[in-house]
This record gives C-alpha cells, sequence and structure tokens, in this order.
C-alpha cells in the first residue's frame, strides 16, 4: 500500500483513540489523586 | 454448503435473542424501565451497545460494499468514524449524563424541555416529526438489508427476506424493552467485532497476502490505492472526503445514541465505556474497508459491491460459519432496528401520549401502546422497503444524516453554549432538519454530491447562534448548566 494510504489509516486511527487514551489516563489519574487524598485525610 | 446448518445456527442465535428477551422484559413494567433499562447499565454494555446501534447493516453491507468500491479513499470514514466515537465518549457523555439526571429525563425531547423550560412542548412535537419520519426511512434501509442478506445466504428471495427480518424484530422488540435491546447489542455488537476481525484475516491470504491484494488492486484501478480515489486532489475529492469523515459527526449528538449515556450507571461507567467504544468501532471500520478491498480482489466485477460480504463468506468458510455470518449481518440489522424502534415509540408514547396529549395514561397502556407503534413504523417501513429497493449505504446515510442534523447541534450547543436559548434551539433543529432534505432534493448533485450532512449541521449552527444572539437565555437554565459542569469538571 502507498505511503499516503499508510498514513491516512495510521491518522484516521490515530485521533480518536489518542484523544480517548488521554481522557482515560486523566480520569485514572484523577481517581488515583481522589483516593490518595481520602487516604491522608483518615 | 447447506441450509439446514444456515437454518439451524439461524434458529440458535434467535432462541438467545428470545432469552435475553423474556429476561429483560422482567425489569420494564414502567415507563423508565422500559425505555432506559431503569438507568442502570454496565460501560461495557452501553460501548458496544451505542457502537451496534449506530453502525446497523451499514456496516456490514454498506462499509464493505465501500471498501470493494473505492479502495482506500474509505478510510476517510474510519477517520470520521473513530473520531465522532472518541468525542463524543470524552466531551459530550458526562455533561449529558449529568444534565439527564438531574431532570430526570428518559428520553431526548424530555431533556430539551427541561433544559430549555418548554412548557409549551414544541421540543416533543417537533422531535416527534423528525424521529417518526427519519425512523421509517431508517428501518426501511434495514429491512432492505435483511431482504439483500436472506436472499444472498438462504435464497429466499427479496421480499420474503425483508419480511422475514421485519417479523423477528418485531417479535423480540416488543418482548424485553431497552433493556433487552442494550444486552441483545451487546452480543451482537461482539458478534460484530468477531467477524470484521476475523474475515481480513482470511480474505487477505486468499487474495495473494496483503502485497498481492495490493498488487491485484493496483492492476484493477490504480484509484482504490489513493487517499482521494479516482476524483484526485480536487472539489469533488475533498467534498467526497470531507463527507465520508462528516458520518461520524452524528455519533456526537443522535438521539439514539446518546440514550445510551443516559441509561449508564453512573459517570465512572462512561468513563470505563469510553476506550471499550473506541477499540470496538477501530475494529469494525479496519475490518470493514479491508475485507472490501480483499474481496474487490476475489471477486472482481460484482453487480452490487454491497453483497461482497456474503460472497466472501459463502467461498472462504464452511457452512456453520457462513451461517454465523448470515446472524452477524441480521445483529447489525436488528441491533439498529430494535434501537429506533424504542426510540420512536418513547417519543410517541413518553412525549406525546404521557406529556403533552394524555397526562394521567396509566403504564399498562402506555406500554400497549408502545408495541403498537413499533408494528405500525415497522410495516410503513417495509411498505416503502419493497416498492423500491435502494442501495442501502446511502439510503441509511440520508436517514443518519436527517436525525443528527436535527439534533446534534441542538445537543452540542444546550450542554457547551450557555448563550443558547429555546427559540435558538428550535431554529436550530428545524433548519438542520430542512436543510438536510432540501440538499438532498435539490443541491446534491450540483455541489459534487457533498454530504447532506454537512449543510444540515452549518445551518443548524447558524439558524440557532442567530436566533439565540437575537433572544435572552433562561437566567435559571444557564446557572444551571454552569453548575451541571462544575460538578463534571474538567476533561483532561
Amino acid at each position: 500500500m502507498p505511503l499516503a494510504a499508510w498514513l491516512l489509516l495510521v491518522v484516521a486511527v490515530g485521533l480518536g483513540l489518542t484523544l480517548e487514551l488521554a481522557f482515560y489516563r486523566a480520569r485514572r489519574r484523577d481517581r488515583r489523586a481522589v483516593r490518595t487524598s481520602a487516604g491522608g485525610g483518615a | 454448503m447447506t441450509s439446514a446448518t444456515l437454518v439451524g445456527v439461524l434458529v440458535g442465535y434467535l432462541v438467545v435473542l428470545l432469552v435475553i428477551g423474556v429476561w429483560g422484559s422482567r425489569d420494564s413494567s414502567d415507563v423508565k424501565g422500559y425505555f432506559l433499562a431503569g438507568k442502570r447499565l454496565p460501560a461495557w454494555v452501553i460501548a458496544f451497545s451505542s457502537n451496534a446501534t449506530g453502525e446497523s447493516a451499514w456496516l456490514l453491507l454498506g462499509l464493505t460494499g465501500m471498501g470493494y468500491a473505492v479502495g482506500v479513499h474509505a478510510f476517510w470514514v474510519i477517520m470520521g468514524e473513530v473520531l465522532g466515537v472518541a468525542t463524543a465518549w470524552v466531551f459530550v457523555a458526562r455533561p449529558f449524563k449529568e444534565l439527564t439526571d438531574r431532570y430526570d429525563a428518559i428520553t431526548v425531547p424530555d431533556y430539551l424541555t427541561a433544559r430549555f423550560r418548554d412548557t409549551r412542548h414544541l421540543f416533543r412535537i417537533l422531535s416527534a416529526v423528525i424521529i417518526l419520519s427519519m425512523v421509517v426511512a431508517y428501518v426501511a434501509a434495514q429491512l432492505t438489508a435483511s431482504g439483500k442478506a436472506f436472499d444472498t445466504f438462504l435464497h429466499t428471495g427479496y421480499t420474503a427476506g425483508a419480511w422475514i427480518g421485519l417479523a423477528i424484530v418485531l417479535f423480540y422488540t416488543s418482548v424485553g424493552g431497552f433493556k433487552a435491546v442494550a444486552y441483545t447489542d451487546f452480543l451482537q455488537g461482539v458478534l460484530m467485532l468477531g467477524c470484521l476481525v476475523t474475515l481480513p484475516l482470511v480474505a487477505i491470504p486468499a487474495a495473494g497476502g496483503w502485497a498481492g491484494t495490493m498488487d491485484a488492486l493496483r492492476a484493477a484501478d490504480p484509484a482504490l490505492l489513493r487517499p482521494m480515489g479516482s476524483f484526485g486532489l480536487s472539489m469533488g475529492g475533498l467534498a467526497s472526503a470531507f463527507g465520508f469523515v462528516a458520518i461520524g459527526f452524528a455519533f456526537l449528538g443522535s438521539p439514539q445514541l446518546l440514550t445510551r449515556f443516559m441509561a449508564a450507571r453512573d459517570h465512572r461507567e462512561i468513563e470505563e465505556g469510553g476506550l471499550w467504544a473506541v477499540l470496538c468501532v477501530i475494529g469494525f471500520d479496519v475490518g470493514a474497508v479491508l475485507s472490501g478491498m480483499a474481496g474487490r480482489v476475489l471477486f472482481p466485477g460484482l453487480a452490487d459491491p454491497e453483497t461482497v460480504l456474503p460472497e466472501l463468506s459463502h467461498a472462504l468458510f464452511p457452512a456453520f460459519f457462513t451461517g454465523i455470518f448470515l446472524v452477524v449481518v441480521l445483529a447489525a440489522i436488528m441491533s439498529t432496528v430494535d434501537s429506533l424502534l424504542i426510540l420512536a415509540s418513547s417519543v410517541v408514547v413518553r412525549d406525546l401520549v404521557q406529556n403533552v396529549f394524555e397526562p394521567g395514561a396509566d403504564q399498562r397502556r402506555l406500554s400497549l401502546l408502545g408495541k403498537a407503534v413499533t408494528v405500525v413504523i415497522g410495516l410503513v417501513a417495509i411498505a416503502l422497503a419493497l416498492s423500491e429497493t435502494r442501495m442501502i449505504f446511502w439510503f441509511v446515510l440520508f436517514a443518519w444524516s436527517g436525525i443528527a442534523a436535527a439534533f446534534t447541534p441542538v445537543v452540542l450547543c444546550s450542554l457547551f453554549w450557555k448563550r443558547t436559548t429555546r427559540a435558538g434551539a428550535v431554529a436550530g433543529m428545524v433548519g438542520g432538519f430542512v436543510t438536510t432534505i432540501v440538499w438532498v432534493v435539490w443541491f446534491k448533485e450540483r455541489f459534487w454530491d457533498l454530504y447532506e450532512m454537512i449543510p444540515g449541521f452549518a445551518a443548524a449552527f447558524l439558524c440557532m447562534a442567530v436566533v439565540s444572539l437575537a433572544t435572552a437565555p433562561e437566567p435559571e437554565a444557564v446557572a444551571e448548566l454552569e453548575d451541571a459542569r462544575r460538578a463534571v469538571g474538567r476533561v483532561f
């Protein structure tokens, strides 16, 4: 498959996947922070 | 290949659906249970069920046909859908869930009515007109797919195939309500994913391996391996690519998909469901396009490219798996039709009868009415499907666009632009819906076949902005929106 077609496929899959992974990681980080602060308070 | 094997697999699948339907019916005794499964769905169910609903037979027959017809140009569809699904789960789902929980909304018109303090039921009536008309077109396209699938797999003839599809869906939808719809959609989504991941893994080696497939495609037509297809870098090519990307915009606010967010147990389920949904749609779309491309090499010159998936399954798999592929095509059809029928039923029962015409109606009467609505819509849709056999791909995209252009811009502005007013939202819904139809009827052919969702969205946003800026928003509604968005918190 030509390079241009590979690039299109990678961008097509990568844009949305990167957005979702960034969101997922941010939510996990927030949940960890909440757990840590709750543990610290106890 | 024996028809007995195919029928055996089909009957086994239908028994599973029936069991799920009966199981789901136990929780559908009230309106919230029937239309939203009591708002208790877990992440994996809402993820797969929203994708299975959004994709329909278009994915298996239409998008594989697209890969067959235009090759890598169909990758633009993948971009639009993956981005659309991700954006919906990341940005739309949580604020929408927060507000609908606060309003105790069961339908999207319920939400719009509460969000814009609509005491005259404008949103309910408008939504009913739009949803009912588009659902008929959408279901008709799915029944067309059913007719083609049964005819290709079991040689039933197109008419009998469409009737069989309708009978199965009507029977099973009326048994179980939204809970059964969501869990059967989950099962159907898993089957679709399994099929679309397996198919190219078998079809590409059969077509000569990766390099052999690409060489054969280049020899057949070099445009099949170009991102801009046969159009090249021209206005027609850009319009086509942008139109394919725009297919994914509908994931941001179509009511049949938003109901999944409303039915989620809580925010945590939404946060976890997004990743499942994105991975699932990647598997769906990449698998479908690559299967179509391999099919072009194995079966050049098909009269109807949308039959490439049945052709591949006949040629490459033993009878039992051919039966599985028939089940998967039916799963795609049913997972969309059941959700659309529940959606249409909800606007009639919840939005029109319960809230406008007969507020005191008892639950049993409403439940019976809901089932009657599903039967009537099914019959109207099959009359349309039998009167003219259309291409599934473009007919589905028209209905998909009509619903999306009416609701998505309004839902987005209602969540993210506090200046949106009731009059602006009504203008946006009408503008988006009417523009979609007018564009298809009068303008599309003259403007590079630009997909109707793009002018539909543009008109909706424009109408909404102009009218909203000329009118004043409800201060209470603005304060509520700000509070809800604070409660949801930041995105990243």
